[in-house]
């Protein structure tokens, strides 16, 4: 009976993430703060940007698709990078890298659940798949043994962790803090960005 | 209804894995959370030239330290040295291993150059160099002969001293370096080098052209027996001295024995 109700309970997950026409629905505005770290915040600066996004209100049950967007516009933390080769094991080669365009484009799909609510205040936690792509302008370059420009796009795609915690003010507006933390698999030039983000935001829920 | 009740059964199913699984998550993720540096130069190792000290041989030790305030350790140190500055890290490079003292010992240098030495290290994140210390007339310490003679005299074994009254500008071919000194009644004395001149002993040889560490030492009645040591001072940038103690010298079967101390610039 349990199995099924599971079976049955995802299939209506599936139902209720396409039909957007059930329940409220919020767009939100979030500005937030992107912040790099690990090997990303060596290279990266922290940047600010808006997120625009679109979702369900927690008004009937505690599950609620969500979906944003959001476009990143980033600034390297020095104007060279002083990269090196090994030639034969032992031969250090100097060379440099330089970013003149990091450009990041992300799509973000997922869920939020409220974990708990007390009269107007709720706390939640959620999880999005990420994708999109970047536009990357670099040049990389070490004595003797490479020289590469490269100036085009590329895909990504990541996941993206958040909790945050919501407040209604009213039966339309609410507001919302929020602090994710996401991973994005970039295929040119090559890496894995971790980054942190947190924003507060508005939401506007109409029916 | 239906949805209602079903919707209703999610919530309680899921609500314990869904919380336990993001609480899975959110830890791991936190786990791997390495903050950025504040200031970017600290990714990369902070390298020290620390001292640079002529060594009584005339090489120079060089001495180095890293200071790394990054989690990427440095995985290739050393220096790197030439006559102009800058200079790169390709230049006159000197690997030392990753572990271990970071030291080196530089020679064959040019005593009349001015050598600029630094010190570099790189880790994952880049490479850096550290300071530069120069230092000119570099040259071993003077090396005493077991003979003291009057400067710029020769004796040819027949215990007569004469004065060299003229030495004439070394000449170079095929790396060896030869000058010859006359005396004031006209004999010579042809001295040939194997090798760049330097603060040194060097060892006679029958070849008229010796090998580097070795000189051929001759007269108008033929050359030195090889086998003895004679010595060599840089007294200071392009001004040498070669002294020769007790030098046996064989001729018509008769054994001279030859002392000479000369002076000559290069």
């Amino acid at each position: 009976m349990i199995k099924k109700a599971k079976y049955k309970g995802f299939l209506l997950i599936l139902f209720y993430m396409l039909n957007l026409q059930n329940g409220f629905s919020q767009i939100s505005f979030r500005p937030y703060n992107y912040r790099p770290t690990g090997d990303f915040g060596y290279v990266m600066k922290p940047t600010f940007s808006i997120e625009i996004g679109y979702m369900k209100s927690f008004v009937y049950e505690r599950l609620r698709p969500n979906f944003s967007l959001t476009l990143l516009d980033m600034k390297p933390r020095m104007d060279e990078f002083p990269v090196y080769g090994v030639l034969n094991g032992t031969t250090v080669l100097p060379g440099k890298q330089s970013f003149q365009k990091y450009f990041i484009f992300q799509l973000n799909a997922g869920m939020d659940y409220l974990f708990w609510e007390k009269e107007k205040f709720g706390f939640y936690g959620g999880a999005q798949v990420i994708i999109g792509g970047v536009n990357v302008s670099y040049t990389d370059q070490i004595e003797t043994i490479r020289q590469m420009d490269y100036d085009g796009g590329a895909i990504l795609g990541g996941l993206r962790l958040s909790t945050g915690i919501e407040y209604d003010l009213n039966d339309q507006i609410s507001f919302f803090a929020n602090a994710c933390r996401s991973v994005i698999l970039v295929t040119e030039p090559t890496s894995l960005n971790w980054s942190n983000d947190y924003g507060i935001g508005i939401c506007y829920t109409f029916d | 209804m239906v949805l209602g009740f079903a919707i209703h059964l999610i919530n309680l199913t899921m609500k314990k894995y869904l919380v336990f699984t993001y609480i899975i998550l959110l830890f791991v993720c936190l786990c791997s959370c390495r903050k950025a540096l504040k200031d970017v130069n600290d990714y990369i190792p902070k390298v020290t030239l620390v001292s640079a000290i002529i060594q009584d041989n005339g090489s120079v030790l060089l001495t180095g330290s890293i200071e790394n305030k990054s989690d990427s350790p440095a995985e290739y140190k050393g220096f790197c040295y030439d006559t102009k500055n800058p200079n790169s890290i390709l230049d006159n490079q000197v690997p030392v291993g990753a572990g271990g003292a970071f030291t080196a010992e530089i020679g064959g240098l040019n005593v009349d150059s001015v050598y600029y030495f630094k010190a570099w290290a790189a880790n994952s994140y880049g490479y850096s160099y550290s300071n530069v210390i120069s230092l000119d007339s570099v040259m071993a310490a003077p090396i005493v002969p077991p003979c003291s003679l009057t400067p710029n005299t020769v004796d040819f074994g027949d215990g007569i001293i004469k004065t060299y009254a003229f030495v004439s500008q070394p000449t170079t071919s095929y790396e060896q370096i030869s000058y010859t000194a006359t005396t004031t009644n006209g004999n010579s004395v042809n001295f040939t080098f194997g090798s760049s001149l330097t603060t040194r002993t060097y060892i006679t040889s029958s070849d008229p052209s010796p090998e580097s560490g070795e000189i051929f030492v001759s007269t108008v009645s033929g050359g030195l027996n090889p086998g003895t040591t004679v010595y060599l001072n840089a007294l200071s940038p392009g001004v040498y001295e070669l002294t020769i103690c007790n030098a046996p010298k064989t001729y018509s079967g008769y054994t001279f024995i030859f002392n000479s101390r000369c002076t000559f610039s290069y």
